[in-house]
């Protein structure tokens, strides 16, 4: 029986992998990827919260579809603004590729101090 | 069967946010259909949606409602804030006509993408949902992604979208994911329910703490507060000029106000929950104070500093969270309406002072910038001093606000360090007055003439300044009032 | 009163405003004369209130009006208002009197100096901070001046900026006063937290109830606050900014940093005698350090060479003369020496002032290199002569009465070690001051043929302030004539002090020796035979001996230069002061140098230190900006979990 914990967990190890990915990686592109890796992580966890409201292990009681659909709405809303964030991302990056004739992160490194 | 039932639209409630969005997407037709828009109609435009959008937000005083099923709160405070909000893009604006008719930017997209940040920022300050709250700051976000890489040319510029973009996502998905055990643990996105909800004898579960610390560390990042501070120089300094000060001044007003609506959730002051972010924030206001003043100390660069000292600022600003009481709350709206008339005006002379392909970037570019525009150099002065915290300026009676309510509550160290940072902070302020006035100028830079745009810019900045720093009253009154109904 | 009070400050913003508007383009060479008339007018002003106040003596009630609430959110009230008693009578007097003179000498002084119009910017506005910091009727108004006119000092400091010196030392002044502003503002901080009152009227009202007589509040609120006046009125260990702030015009030196704004911060404590009164163990302090540094600074002044130097060290020993006062609770005594120190002070700042525009000098001259000039200079030297005479406390002039009554406050107090120290440091003022009117203008002129041909007397725009100053450095003292049974001043501004003193009465008795007139005046004459026996030993070191040695030279050696001259004074200076006195001086220099400048450079080393951490952390790579976000998010989680 797979239980709310198994998707948690499940969330947690994605949304790590995605923080390791932005930290390891040095692809700009391989970055923008991890991150919605990340963003999904924190999507498979609102949606399993939506599916078991009050942790309770089945079904769905009446008052608690509202709660549902306040997650599911919730995880739409974030994947709309994860398309638009990887839409204005590529277009930065296409920019920076032009600039540089490369994506390296290390590279892009002008600003500091 | 049951039929769904469409709840009531208020659509009166948000007139100011469909005033603003109607404004861009006319402007952004325009701009489609129209050929050769000048550009002075664009910026006409533009601002009579901000003026219209002002002065309806103007008629909402006094509403304190709810509408949209919970998910908008339309209560004096977001009113007060939007109108703040509105005013500092209307000073954008202004500036912008100038410096994008200097770089050539594509104006019309350009004052689209702004508009369309403000409306995030208006959403962010009348968001009961953590839902809107998101979308606002996700809407602010990524319109200033774009904005920040507009001087397509400018390596600098690329690279500071390139670095907000990939860091700003990151910090984006902490926010999700704290919004995700927040969601879990009560069932609820919304901050009026939650807000009952830990008022009540809720014990909150270890998930929900985490939640909220996965809050704060995305909105953290919005406003730079230490260690989520580090995008900031960067981007500060590679943005164009205008979109840096909208980033300083809007974007971390917009970060506070998000912050203010999460962790000020009515009658839950004493809850354990409350104390612990305090301790939490504590630490972060305590660092960035730190990290901000001295990182400004060394800066050769004039909008790196102003970064730094942005960074500052938004140490002593979440002093007003730690200390937790209405006095913090009011100052911290004082504060930001001041910061923000200082902050956009001292960027405005960044931009008078220099030139196409010629900008004055270094501070040592500043020596001799009396004699040449004592207007300019004058201008200058008042805002850096007014960052300082100098009286008569707005800048003085915020910080003393501020102080006054870590004080308050007893918070001794953290007033004393921000007192002491405070001081240090003159010496790095004075510095570019230092050269502005007592060095004469390396070589011969002559800046543009002063256009009209700018001119406004730069004197209602500084008129902001100085009304609130000698007549603070009348904003007092009525922030006073609004945080009371709040 | 109220009707027209509120022009007195305002009017020299205004001259500020026109000079700093359209001073270049349209006023230009009038811009002096602007700042002048708007000083004179509210001069007038400010007259006239004395007028109102005078007759009324101790019966004058004080004027407190609002004009308007700057500051009003729920417990917080801060109003933009006036607070007129005796005290900020006697202050707006002074300030006025002393800035319309300066002006009008300024406008002779500086009149070919290509900075004019910003000179006389700067000028009024600092009068108009300094006003509204003595007419205030809010501790943050107050506070509004206190900034302002550190600000203006700073400004008019670094004015000659060309010079690597004066923006340095205009930095440091500005560094210094914020280390003291910094207990400032804690302390009104924190009184506004225990009483809820920052208006002065509330605050008096208040204070007894809210506070415990020698309470731990009371005294932390009251040393926070002076630790601000040691800042502002340069004593122990904030005075290091002052003897550099000479790098500024003369008539600032003379305005800001001797007559006026350093006087801000005695004038701030016998505003608050209230709630000092209350703090004996802050008042002791405050006694301490202003006799400390009175001696110190005395001592440091008498090895100095620079004129204007050693009428810094000066100012800083009479401003430790007035905290001792303070200190005592003779706060009446330290308000009057405040005001007769005004005028000598200006007086001898503007004399200086003379002879550097004799050498054709902004800034310093080398007291060796002046000598005679007594010939060429007859008023300046009658009227340097004159205040002098005062600020060495020979009667009947001004310096004697005001100096003579806070020595003897501080010994029929009890106060015996005070005492001491401000005999000794009286001894040392009449020696300095008159090594400098010595070597000024006394002897033979020591500088070059070309300087000597140039020496000129400075035109009557210049002297007539000078006599005035001088003037008022006769007569300001007989105001007050305890010693003769007049106590016109002290009645005067009796009732300022009067709950203070009646608070602390209450809590203990001091030992108050019964006012034995003989005894008052035996200690008179002593102090004054101090003061000669200084005289005297000036006059034998500087003018008897060195024209016996310069005699002697000539028969044995005629070709010797002045330079040599200058080597012997020296000399003979080691040979008859005692060695060790010497030694102390320099120890005095050395503890300034090592200990209280290598402090504050050590915690401007580690802001520096700090600043190159941050710099270094921001390596421009992404990776590492989200590794520090990551770090500080587990940080910030573990924090969190540990709190719960």
């Amino acid at each position: 029986m797979i239980s709310l914990n198994h998707y948690l967990i499940l969330s947690a190890v994605l949304f790590s992998v995605g923080a390791l990915g932005v930290l390891l990686r040095r692809n700009a592109l391989i970055i923008l990827m991890s991150v919605e890796l990340m963003l999904n992580a924190a999507n498979l966890a609102i949606v399993a919260f939506a599916r078991y409201p009050f942790f309770r292990e089945v079904g769905l009681a009446a008052e608690d579809l509202a709660v549902a659909g306040n997650g599911m709405v919730f995880v739409f809303l974030v994947m709309t603004v994860a398309a638009a964030e990887v839409g204005v991302g590529l277009a930065i990056i296409i920019n920076l590729y032009r600039q540089r004739q490369t994506i390296n992160i290390e590279i892009a490194n002008l600003l500091q101090g | 069967m049951t039929s769904i039932q469409i709840p009531e639209l208020s659509f009166s409630l948000i007139a100011p946010e469909l005033i603003l969005c109607t404004a861009a997407i006319v402007i952004l037709l325009v701009d489609l259909y129209v050929k050769n828009v000048e550009r002075i109609n664009i910026t006409l435009l533009a601002l009579i949606g901000i003026v219209l959008a002002f002065f309806s937000a103007g008629t909402l005083y006094g509403a304190s409602e709810l509408a949209f099923s919970w998910l908008i709160i339309r209560d004096d405070m977001s009113v007060v804030i939007d109108q703040i909000f509105l005013i500092g893009a209307a000073l954008i604006v202004l500036m912008s006509h100038h410096y994008s008719e200097r770089y050539h930017f594509p104006y019309g997209e350009y004052i689209v993408l702004l508009l369309f940040s403000t409306l995030g920022m208006l959403i962010i300050s009348a968001s009961a949902d953590l839902i809107t709250l998101f979308l606002g700051v996700e809407l602010v976000s990524i319109t200033l992604f774009v904005l920040t890489g507009f001087e397509k040319k400018s390596l600098l510029s690329g690279e500071a979208s390139l670095k907000y973009l990939l860091l700003g996502a990151f910090s984006s998905a902490f926010m999700v994911y704290g919004i995700a055990f927040i969601f879990g643990m009560c069932r609820t996105t919304n901050l009026i329910s939650i807000g009952s909800l830990l008022s009540e004898d809720f014990i909150g579960s270890p998930l929900l703490i985490l939640g909220f610390a996965l809050l704060l560390v995305g909105l953290g990042f919005k406003i730079a507060l230490a260690p989520f501070h580090m995008w900031a120089p960067d981007v500060y300094q590679g943005a164009p000029t205008p979109i840096t000060a909208w980033i300083a001044a809007g974007s971390k007003l917009a970060g506070f106000i998000a912050l203010v609506r999460v962790f000020s959730l009515p009658d839950i002051s004493f809850h354990p929950l409350a104390r612990t972010w305090v301790e939490g924030i504590w630490w972060l206001s305590l660092l960035t104070m730190i990290i901000g003043n001295a990182g400004a100390l060394v800066q050769k660069d004039i909008k790196r500093m102003l970064a730094y000292s942005s960074i500052a600022h938004g140490g002593y600003l979440s002093m007003a969270f730690v200390s937790h009481n209405d006095v913090g709350l009011q100052a911290l709206l004082f504060y930001l309406a001041a910061y923000l008339f200082m902050t956009i005006g001292a960027f405005a002379v960044v931009i008078a002072a220099g030139r196409h392909g010629e900008e004055r970037r270094r501070i040592s570019d500043f020596a001799g910038l009396a004699k040449r525009r004592p207007f300019l150099a004058a201008m200058m002065s008042l805002f850096l001093l007014s960052l300082a915290g100098m009286p008569p300026t707005a800048g003085f009676i915020g910080k003393v606000w501020l102080f006054g309510s870590a004080i308050q509550a007893q918070y001794y160290g953290l007033a004393i360090v921000g007192i002491l940072t405070t001081l240090f902070s003159f010496y790095y302020y004075l510095r570019v007055i230092v050269y502005m006035y007592m060095r004469d100028e390396e070589k011969e830079f002559e800046a543009e003439p002063l256009s009209v745009s700018l001119t406004l810019a730069l004197s209602l900045s500084a008129l902001g300044v100085l009304i609130l720093g000698v007549f603070p009253n009348t904003l007092m009154k009525v922030i006073t009032n609004s945080v009371i109904v709040l | 009163m109220k009707t027209f009070a509120w022009l007195i400050p305002i009017l020299p913003a205004l001259a500020a405003l026109a000079n700093g508007l359209f001073g270049r383009r349209y006023i230009n060479e009038w811009a002096g004369h602007v700042a002048s008339a708007a000083m004179l007018l509210s001069l007038l002003l400010a007259f006239i209130c004395t007028m109102i106040a005078l007759p009324q003596g101790g019966d004058f009630v004080p004027v407190d009006h609002d004009y308007y609430t700057w500051l009003g959110a729920g417990t917080l009230s801060i109003p933009f208002g006036i607070y007129i008693d005796q005290l900020s009578v006697v202050m707006m007097m002074v300030v006025s009197l002393v800035s319309s003179i300066i002006f009008i000498y300024a406008i002779g002084y500086m009149r070919s100096d290509p900075g004019y119009v910003r000179f006389f910017t700067y000028m009024p506005l600092f009068t108009f901070f300094m006003l509204l910091l003595v007419m205030g009727n809010s501790l943050p108004l107050l506070f509004v001046g206190w900034e302002g006119v550190g600000l203006c000092s700073y400004l008019l400091i670094g004015y000659y900026y060309d010079r690597d010196y004066a923006a340095d030392a205009g930095k440091k002044a500005f560094i210094v006063n914020r280390i003291g502003d910094f207990g400032f503002l804690l302390g009104m901080l924190l009184l506004f937290w225990f009483t809820g009152a920052l208006k002065f009227s509330d605050l008096f009202e208040s204070a007894p109830s809210s506070f415990v007589y020698a309470g731990v509040p009371i005294t932390m609120i009251t040393l926070l606050l002076f630790f601000g006046a040691t800042g502002k009125s340069a004593q122990i260990p904030l005075y290091v900014w002052l003897p550099d702030a000479m790098a500024g015009p003369t008539p600032v030196s003379a305005l800001i940093h001797a007559a006026t704004m350093v006087t801000a911060g005695v004038y701030m404590v016998a505003r608050l005698n209230l709630l000092y009164s209350m703090a004996p163990a802050t008042l002791f302090l405050v006694g301490v350090i202003g006799g400390l540094t009175a001696l110190y600074a005395a001592s440091i002044a008498l090895v100095q060479r620079d004129a204007k130097k050693i009428l810094a060290y000066s100012t800083i020993s009479q401003l430790g003369y007035m905290f001792l006062a303070c200190g005592t609770g003779a706060y009446i005594a330290a308000i009057f020496h405040l005001m007769t120190h005004a005028f000598f002070k200006a007086c001898l700042f503007l004399g200086a002032g003379s002879v550097l525009h004799a050498f054709h000098r902004t800034t310093d001259v080398d007291v060796f290199e002046a000598g005679g000039l007594r010939k060429v200079m007859p008023f300046t030297r009658w009227t340097f002569l004159i205040s002098t005479i005062a600020i060495a406390g020979i009667p009947p002039l001004a310096g004697f009465f005001s100096k003579d009554e806070i020595l003897w406050k501080a010994f029929s107090g009890g106060h015996l070690f005070l005492w001491g120290l401000g005999i000794a440091a009286a001894f040392c003022t009449a020696l300095y001051i008159f090594r400098l009117y010595n070597l000024l203008f006394s002897g033979e002129f020591r500088g070059t043929g070309e300087q000597r041909m140039h020496l000129h007397e400075s035109p009557a725009l210049m002297w007539v302030p000078l006599a005035i100053l001088a003037f008022f450095s006769i007569c300001a003292g007989w105001l007050n004539m305890p010693l003769f049974g007049y106590h016109g001043f002290h009645n005067f501004l009796h009732p300022v002090t009067a709950q203070g003193h009646h608070l602390a009465e209450h809590a203990i008795h001091p030992p108050i020796l019964a006012s034995e007139h003989l005894l008052e005046w035996l200690l008179a004459i002593g102090s004054v035979l101090v003061a000669l026996a200084g005289i005297a030993f000036a006059r034998l070191l500087y003018v008897w001996e060195p024209t016996l040695a310069s005699r002697m030279e000539e028969s044995f050696q005629s070709a010797f230069t002045i330079l040599y001259h200058k080597y012997h004074i020296d000399e003979v200076y080691d040979l008859i002061v005692v060695q060790n006195y010497m030694r102390c001086c320099r120890a005095a220099q050395w503890f300034d140098d090592r200990v209280i400048i290598a402090g504050l450079n050590g915690l401007a080393n580690s802001a520096n230190r700090a600043a190159d951490t941050v710099r270094k952390i921001q390596t421009g790579t992404v990776t590492h900006y989200a590794l520090a976000t990551l770090v500080g998010m587990v940080f910030l989680v573990v924090w969190l979990f540990l709190c719960y």
